[in-house]
């Protein structure tokens, strides 16, 4: 299996010399396999047991799922397809209303996490300073990002302008924070496959040709 | 210095693949000689940390396993660390999976552990399985309300009122936490549906893609603590006193960005010089 991983992972890279057709093929052999274990486990952890056997036990009545699903698939037919729309109209109200819910659940919190207050109380003078500059900061960015997204009007005045073209300086800088998030992941993965070849298959080849 | 500016405008049209040998090599070299770095312990890591020992002894924990192959080197890490921190500190915990990849490396995982430190399955920790991501927003209003019966069985088809662990977890206030490993967008809906009215205590170990966008709900309190990606595992293992993969890739983690920091600077500068050069 080691062998197995090496090797595809080793037509993964080669895409980085050229395109070629071992990097095509590991490539497809990697979205076959994940897509077949998809397949096996959506029927063997889901379908099977919630679902056919209930039927195969007498509770015949879970075939209505299989109808209610079909439904879906109308949408290929021109001349039937209002009988999806009956499923898709279902879907998009539980989906509304549950994003009502969400909304409410996700924001709110934060919303109320968002008034700090200026002038902060710690244990000590430092502590003080350095939690209420932070609030300061956090109130200004804030604001400042908020401006950058005010669209019901032109900024024409430097009243306006200003704090949006800070906003959009300060996007920036959380864009490159991001960026360089990213960039750390995407090492991450890398050393994840560098240790694999260094730790595991390296070894394995030097027993295989004795050195 | 005409001649240092004259490199570093060739530069620029240099060979991709010399900069991806290049990044392997720099990559390598602290794997192969096993070097290390210091690791200062973040806050966001600490409350996940903490977070984690303050599990009530009459709750359970839920590790949602929501990743795949693809972020296996910063997600596994992860799970590792926190798998392994639940059971030194005997806290029951089940995995519930919404990515059917993922629904098998937790399983690994916790299988792995359980032997190395003489945990029984049914009695210290469980699997629920697998259950489709689309449905997982129903799921977690359904669990939160009835949990045996939104659940029903573990991964092996046991009904949960014979799992030893399960008996007397009803809905989701019998739940002491919930830790979130996941590369997709998983903690809005843990937050909004379960946190939000619940109040349930949440970790939060995403790839480091996803951290930056996840400190605004660190602040509000929604989430407890944060494993940032690789980073964030290492972290944890400090924490635990242990020095797994996690803490051995971080030199790793350091030399690469240092490349790509010398290579920015090399490039912007080279990028610079060429632009007046051309203006005169």
């Amino acid at each position: 299996m080691v062998w197995l991983a090496a090797i595809i992972t080793l037509a993964l890279f080669s895409i980085l010399y050229k395109e070629n057709t071992a990097y095509r093929l590991a490539e497809h052999i990697f979205i076959g396999a994940a897509s077949g274990y998809l397949v096996y486990t959506a029927w063997s952890q889901i379908l099977k047991p919630m679902w056919w056997d209930k039927i195969v036990q007498g509770e015949s009545y879970w075939i209505l799922a299989l109808v209610a699903s079909s439904m879906f698939y109308f949408v290929f037919n021109q001349k039937y397809v209002w009988i999806s729309r009956l499923m898709f109209g279902a879907l998009m109200g539980l989906i509304s209303g549950m994003a009502f819910k969400g909304f409410a659940g996700y924001n709110m919190d934060q919303i109320h996490a968002s008034f700090k207050p200026v002038i902060v109380h710690g244990h000590s003078f430092s502590q003080s300073l350095g939690q209420s500059l932070s609030n300061l900061l956090f109130i200004f960015i804030l604001l400042t990002v908020m401006a950058y997204f005010f669209f019901s009007f032109e900024h024409k005045s430097r009243v306006t302008s200003l704090p949006s073209r800070t906003g959009r300086w300060v996007l920036m800088f959380a864009f490159g924070a991001m960026f360089g998030a990213t960039v750390m992941a995407r090492m991450s993965l890398l050393i994840g496959r560098m240790n694999f070849l260094i730790h595991d298959w390296l070894p394995l080849v030097r027993r295989f040709f004795h050195f | 210095m005409n001649l240092f500016l004259n490199w570093l405008e060739k530069l620029q049209h240099i060979d991709s693949r010399i900069l991806y040998l290049l990044l392997a090599v720099v990559l390598a070299i602290p794997l192969v000689f096993n070097m290390s770095l210091p690791i200062p312990i973040s806050p966001a890591a600490q409350g996940a940390y903490d977070a984690v020992e303050h599990i009530p002894s009459d709750k359970i924990a839920i590790v949602s396993v929501n990743w795949s192959s693809g972020t296996e080197a910063e997600n596994q890490p992860q799970m590792d660390a926190l798998i392994r921190h639940l059971f030194l500190r005997h806290k029951k915990f089940a995995i519930l999976a919404f990515d059917p990849q993922g629904s098998k490396f937790g399983e690994d995982t916790a299988a792995r552990l359980s032997k190395e430190l003489g945990k029984t399955y049914g009695k210290d920790w469980m699997d629920f399985g697998f259950r489709p991501i689309e449905n997982m927003v129903l799921t977690m209003q359904g669990m939160a309300r009835d949990l045996p019966g939104t659940l029903v069985s573990d991964i092996h088809g046991t009904p949960l009122s014979a799992i030893p662990m399960m008996r007397g977890v009803k809905d989701i206030h019998d739940v002491g936490l919930i830790a979130d490993i996941t590369s997709i967008g998983t903690i809005q809906a843990w937050i909004a549906f379960i946190y939000g009215p619940y109040r349930t205590p949440l970790v939060y170990a995403p790839t480091a893609v996803m951290a930056p966008e996840a400190f605004n709900m660190l602040d509000a309190g929604q989430i407890k603590g944060m494993l940032i990606g690789m980073k964030g595992a290492a972290e944890y293992e400090k924490l635990l006193g242990r020095k797994d993969f996690a803490t051995k890739a971080t030199a790793s983690l350091s030399t690469s960005h240092l490349l790509i920091i010398v290579m920015i600077i090399l490039g912007n500068v080279g990028y610079i010089s060429s632009r007046r050069r051309r203006r005169e």
